[in-house]
């Protein structure tokens, strides 16, 4: 199967590539799609994401899947479950990913602009409850900054 | 008892029509409903059943069976039949079995899903208003 194959993951640029596949779960299915998509539509991020040394995962808490996306210069490739150290995990609902994702960052992905919105706001009191959890948030703060900014659908 | 129809037939999809524009909450969960305006599918693939709708400003003009080329659909959404049964009911919101891997996008933006989720979740819900016949 060609990377054209793969309904929603770039083709050009900076592709992500399932390491599983068609036996890809449907979080590292829906991550691949968005990331590939957003690399797509905004180009200037392929060097937010080249900066993303350390494997970044995310856990969905309602339905009990994760993956692992591990970064390269030419191209990610997106696991099932968690796979490596990822320096930074994301364990949250599929609403507070949803949120998450719509988030401005900018300032290469490094100024989160999008926290200090009524919905960014209630992310961070999510974070504060411990509702949603960031591992590595202190610890890694650039990575788990450039995360959201490759995520985002924000402009 | 009310007539039912079979699940993604064109009779399902004419009486779907006004229950999905009457349906406030689905309305209220766009992003900005003024501009919402696509065409799209969604398909049981399991099943060999294809719809074809058509969104203006929010509110659903046209479902029925395929009747647009491919490349004019901006989304194809795809799940099985227990998927669409589970998301009508109530008994589970739609980006949930997206994440789940229950309910596939076989094209279209991601940023649509997530910028109007509140709207794909409960249009999914109103399905279960319109009284149905799973057995297809």
């Amino acid at each position: 199967m060609s990377r054209s194959d793969v309904a929603g993951v770039s083709t050009q640029g900076y592709p992500f590539e399932l390491s599983e596949g068609d036996e890809a779960n449907g979080l590292a299915s829906i991550l691949a799609m968005l990331l590939g998509q957003n690399l797509e539509q905004y180009p200037d991020r392929i060097a937010i994401a080249r900066r993303v040394r350390r494997p970044v995962a995310v856990y969905s808490t309602d339905t009990d899947t994760s993956a692992t996306i591990v970064f390269g210069t030419d191209g990610a490739t997106v696991h099932n479950g968690i796979v490596g150290r990822p320096s930074v995990t994301v364990m949250a609902s599929v609403d507070q990913i949803t949120d998450v994702s719509q988030l401005k960052m900018m300032g290469a992905g490094l100024l989160p602009a999008g926290f200090f919105t009524k919905r960014g706001l209630h992310v961070l009191g999510e974070i504060a409850r411990h509702r949603l959890v960031v591992k590595g948030l202190l610890t890694h703060t650039a990575t788990a900054l450039r995360f959201i900014a490759l995520v985002s659908v924000v402009e | 008892m009310a007539e039912e129809f079979k699940f993604f037939s064109p009779e399902w999809c004419e009486a779907a029509i006004p229950v999905v524009n009457s349906h406030e909450a689905t309305i209220q969960g766009f992003k900005d409903a003024s501009t919402f305006s696509h065409r799209m599918a969604f398909t049981c693939a399991e099943r060999g059943l294809v719809t074809h709708m058509e969104w203006k400003e929010g509110k659903v003009a046209e479902w029925s069976g395929p009747q647009y080329d491919e490349s004019d659909l901006w989304l194809i959404i795809d799940a099985g039949l227990a998927t669409w049964q589970a998301a009508a009911s109530g008994a589970s919101e739609g980006g949930k079995l997206l994440l789940a891997g229950k309910i596939k996008f076989k094209k279209g933006p991601m940023s649509a899903a997530i910028e109007n989720a509140g709207a794909f979740n409960n249009f999914l819900s109103s399905w279960g208003m319109v009284p149905t016949d799973w057995d297809v």
